[in-house]
């Protein structure tokens, strides 16, 4: 009750302090009112005396008000109301001070917001990190995707029964969907019905594919994908139920995923593994497709321990079936690394410049502070003489850095939001699943806690030593009064020599990053990319079905595209470079032993011979294909000059007897042997992007084994503005033809913005570093500046003795000038040996480029020195032009 | 304890208190009466007493303070507390 009573007491004196107060007052005088008439003396003397026997009044007034705990809030508001006035006099700092702490707390939370999104919460999976991919590795530690009668074997083995709740198979290829008036293709993914349950995602409408769908006679059923549904059916919720004509079967629409949650990624829409019409894919132990195999660790298993039990099963496969399976066992990956590897170390990198940032606009707000509480040491010692207990002047002190803190930790926020919100609209190539991104409050409240935890030490230090009881002297040291102060100076200086070390470890980052995306770009990639448009085309479901028949579309496209004006020559190939994919081959030496060859796998183009030219590719060695090639039923091949490096190092390829396989999935020729007669060497194309090495190829006759679909690629005058021709001339041979870009676009597309958007990522991440290491420079020029600054305001005196005694300006620039370069390589020799550590971390993001790039190293040095003679400029010019009769006669 | 002793006679107001403290306690206590005020303020955040504003006789408005509940049963405590250290004064002072 007692504890109640106190409580409401409180609150109403809290809640009205004018009322309180008056009240107080109104008491006070009524006692003292009171006790006059009570006096014997004459009217003037009682009241005199009635006071007398009060006590002083004000003094009690403030007494009752601390007891009644308003001291805190009378102290709290002066303090305010002193910051408000102290900052409107010197702005810049207050400026300086919340744009530094902003700055930090912004970009770290905002980027580290999207590192931890990515690397913990992108996987839409239940429980993601438990998911593997199985593979198969051979003795040689070459990987393949299992066939799958070896996987379901797997299935039924006790081991992996033991290691996996489940494993499911996954094959994925491209489908017609008619939609109204025209046909597209989309990439399928044929799944079996253990495939959803096993990687937990619920779907957003309707139901995903279940056991039913797979049955004998089920009526054919698929579930979109989010963007399929949104882009080609508007969101329509209708949608389910409705029957779409698939591949010329109706099929009903089961259900819809929600937004980023595909796997595998480039799927539009799932169908059950039952409908998959090449079966051979099933059946064919020895058939190892572009497929995925994924399983399921039980609760308690690692992936060492399931490698352990999995092991008896690869054993005893190969025992069984030594031609196919010899050597070969199971291989484990994490789902997530598969998902999110290849920007993992972007990412990592991304985190610690965002760490290091933060660090410095810790420091920035450190170093301020201290200059500032230094600078007023003498307020503080005039203060504490009139009274002011050390306990009132430290809380100051600290309002102020807490306030500082405050506005700056809200304005960061609002930054991170800002930021955050723009990443948001990120397509989900470059950040999967961003609209389901937010700030990450634990990232906030760290980013926050680390500025608010700088602000208070820098705040309370300075002022316990600043109040120690020695204010007489710092009054009297007048404003050379450093003395005491010393330490705090050289905590400043060392603060700075860390800025600068942290600014350069940054510089020196994007400029590595910076000279591997210079130096990619200028790869030459083999051919010339200039004018050059490609497109993907698909024969519609049904029609050109033999390979003859597809053949003779395929040379009438080209005649057609060729007679297009503005069209120098158009060329075939199944799989262009740069684009999606890439298919492999077993290649077979005539001489060699099988053991010898079989393993390696290189990848098979179909081709027709004016695809070279169009090309502009160079040959190295034998000639390349002609027309009456095209025509012979005896298989030629050509090689890369990769391949013949392989296979014949030091020889000469051509000539050379050479047995591949037809690698098209389908067709039922799958797999069949090839053989042919190596006639020629080309120069190496680079497959997949200007950063990875280019791997051996061979190019094939597109007569001898036709493709069921192509790109076809044209050199052309004027690039875009050709396409809307090529579009009408190739249509008018059938309008049915299905049109995709080579690289998965929806059209035509030009070969040199494919070429760039393969440096995208790597552009990307040099932006953003290259953001934060202009943050950490102009936050350490700023240090630097502050640091040197004050030190000649400290040195006024100093100085004016110096030009009295006759030092030239150039001297008292140069005194100056030279400390910040002391300092400044101070940091720069920690930043080195910062920068030389750090580089490991980047490496796998460097093309070319040796950790150690001495034009990274140099630029940057030269940088950071310039800036920090730019960071002394104006200080030292304010020392040249003093007065030194005004600066010795000080205050 | 002296200002919650003299609350048990009633609500008084802080002249009163003060007055009745000095007369009990034969001038012997002179302190500034108003450091009183402090003291009270103090108790009403423990919520030993209670405060309301009423009409002297004179017909003044002045604030009268009441003991609650735990103030008595607090100043209980604290007079036998007084109690017990006095008799153990009196013991070492060989009184007792």
């Amino acid at each position: 009750m007692s504890f109640i009573d106190g409580l409401r007491h409180r609150m109403r004196v809290w809640t009205r302090r004018a009322e309180y107060d008056r009240a107080l007052e109104d008491e006070m005088r009524f006692h003292v009112e009171l006790d006059a008439t009570q006096q014997p003396l004459a009217q003037l003397d009682a009241a005199a005396a009635a006071r007398r026997r009060f006590g002083n009044s004000t003094y009690l007034r403030e007494e009752t008000r601390q007891a009644a705990g308003l001291g805190g809030v009378d102290a709290l508001r002066a303090d305010a109301t002193h910051l408000v006035r102290s900052l409107r006099r010197s702005p810049a700092f207050a400026i300086v001070a919340i744009l530094t702490l902003a700055l930090g707390i912004g970009t770290t939370t905002s980027v580290l917001s999207v590192v931890d999104h990515v690397l913990v919460h992108a996987l839409p999976f239940r429980d993601a990190g438990e998911l593997a991919v199985l593979l198969e590795r051979d003795d040689r530690g070459d990987l393949r995707t299992p066939s799958y009668p070896t996987l379901d074997d797997w299935r039924r083995d006790p081991g992996m029964r033991q290691a996996f709740e489940g494993v499911s198979f996954e094959r994925g290829e491209g489908v017609s969907i008619a939609i109204g008036e025209k046909t597209d293709r989309f990439p399928a993914a044929f799944v079996d019905t253990s495939f959803f349950p096993l990687i937990g995602v619920r779907p957003l409408l309707g139901r995903v594919l279940s056991s039913d769908d797979a049955r004998d006679g089920a009526p054919p059923a698929a579930v979109l994908s989010y963007g399929l549904w949104q882009q080609r059916f508007g969101g329509d919720p209708s949608i389910l139920g409705r029957r779409l004509d698939i591949d010329s079967v109706p099929t009903t629409v089961v259900g819809v995923l929600p937004a980023g949650a595909q796997y595998p990624g480039f799927a539009s829409l799932w169908r059950p593994l039952s409908q998959y019409r090449h079966k051979e894919v099933l059946t064919r132990r020895g058939l190892h497709v572009d497929s995925r195999t994924i399983a399921r660790f039980r609760p308690g298993i690692d992936s060492l321990r399931a490698a352990r039990m999995t092991a008896t099963i690869g054993a005893q496969l190969a025992a069984a079936y030594p031609a196919e399976q010899g050597r070969w066992s199971p291989a484990l990956y994490s789902l997530r690394d598969e998902i999110i590897g290849d920007i993992k170390p972007m990412l990592l990198t991304l985190a610690g410049a965002a760490a290091a940032v933060l660090l410095l606009a810790c420091a920035n707000v450190a170093n301020l502070l201290l200059a500032r509480v230094a600078g007023r040491s003498r307020e503080i010692a005039v203060r504490s003489a009139l009274g002011a207990s050390r306990g009132r002047i430290v809380r100051q002190l600290l309002t102020e850095s807490l306030i500082l803190a405050v506005i700056g930790g809200g304005l960061g926020t609002a930054i991170a939001a800002a930021a955050v919100g723009f990443a948001r609209k990120l397509p989900a190539d470059r950040l999967p699943r961003a609209e389901e991104l937010s700030v990450d409050h634990r990232v906030l409240l760290i980013a926050a806690a680390a500025s608010l935890f700088t602000a208070l030490l820098c705040g309370l230090w300075p002022a316990l030593r600043a109040t120690r009881p020695s204010g007489a002297e710092t009054l009297r040291a007048g404003s050379s009064g450093s003395v005491g102060l010393r330490s705090e100076s050289r905590l400043r200086r060392t603060l700075v020599a860390v800025q600068f070390a942290l600014a350069l470890m940054l510089l020196v980052g994007a400029g590595l990053l910076l000279q591997s995306f210079r130096r990619a770009a200028a790869v030459d990639v083999g051919f010339d990319p200039r004018g050059l448009v490609a497109v993907r085309i698909t024969a519609p479901p049904g029609v050109y079905r033999t390979p003859a028949e597809a053949a003779a579309l395929y040379t009438r496209i080209l005649d057609a595209a060729r007679s297009v004006p503005g069209v120098a020559s158009a060329g075939f190939i199944q799989h262009f470079p740069f684009g999606s994919a890439s298919i492999p081959t077993p290649v077979q030496v005539e001489g060699r032993s099988v053991n010898d060859t079989a393993s390696t796998q290189v990848f098979y183009r179909t081709v027709s011979a004016s695809y070279l030219p169009t090309m502009k590719m160079s040959i190295v060695g034998g000639r390349w294909f002609n027309d009456d090639d095209m025509r012979a039923p005896a298989g030629s091949f050509v090689v890369n000059a990769a391949m013949a490096k392989r296979y014949w190092p030091g020889e000469n390829a051509v000539g050379h007897r050479i047995t591949v396989r037809r690698s098209s999935q389908a067709r039922a020729d799958f797999g069949q042997p090839l053989p042919g007669v190596v006639i020629g060497v080309v120069g190496d194309v680079h497959q997949t992007s200007q950063d990875t090495p280019p791997s051996p190829e061979v190019y094939v006759p597109f007569t001898l084994e036709t493709w069921p679909w192509g790109t076809f690629v044209m050199r052309t005058r004027d690039g875009a503005r050709s396409v809307p021709r090529l579009q009408k001339a190739i249509m008018a041979i059938d309008p049915r033809l299905v049109r995709t870009g080579a690289d998965g676009a929806q059209d035509f597309e030009l070969v040199e913005d494919m070429i760039a958007s393969r440096l995208a990522p790597r552009k990307l991440s040099m932006a953003l570093i290259g953001v934060f290491a202009g943050c950490a420079l102009v936050l350490a020029a700023i240090g630097m500046y502050g640091v040197i600054a004050y030190g000649v305001s400290q040195r006024t005196r100093e100085m004016g003795v110096r030009k009295a005694l006759g030092a030239t300006d150039g001297m008292i620039a140069g005194l100056i000038v030279r400390e910040s370069l002391l300092l400044a390589s101070f940091g720069l020799v920690i930043g080195c040996a910062g920068a030389w550590a750090g580089g490991r971390l980047i490496k796998g993001l460097l093309f070319n480029t040796p950790q150690l790039d001495p034009l990274a190293y140099g630029a940057t040095i030269l940088l950071l020195i310039v800036v920090a003679m730019a960071a002394s400029f104006f200080p030292a010019r304010r020392a040249t032009r003093l007065d030194p009769t005004i600066a010795m006669r000080g205050d | 304890m002296l200002v919650l002793h003299t609350l048990t006679l009633g609500a008084l107001h802080g002249y009163a208190i003060a007055q009745h403290i000095q007369k009990l306690s034969d001038e012997v206590l002179q302190v500034e009466q108003g450091s009183l005020y402090p003291a009270l303020e103090r108790l009403l955040q423990k919520g030993w007493v209670t405060s309301k504003w009423g009409q002297t006789q004179t017909g003044r408005r002045a604030r009268y303070y009441t003991l609650t509940a735990s103030g008595r049963k607090q100043l209980g405590q604290e007079i036998s507390e007084f109690d017990r250290v006095l008799l153990a004064i009196n013991r070492v002072m060989h009184r007792a």
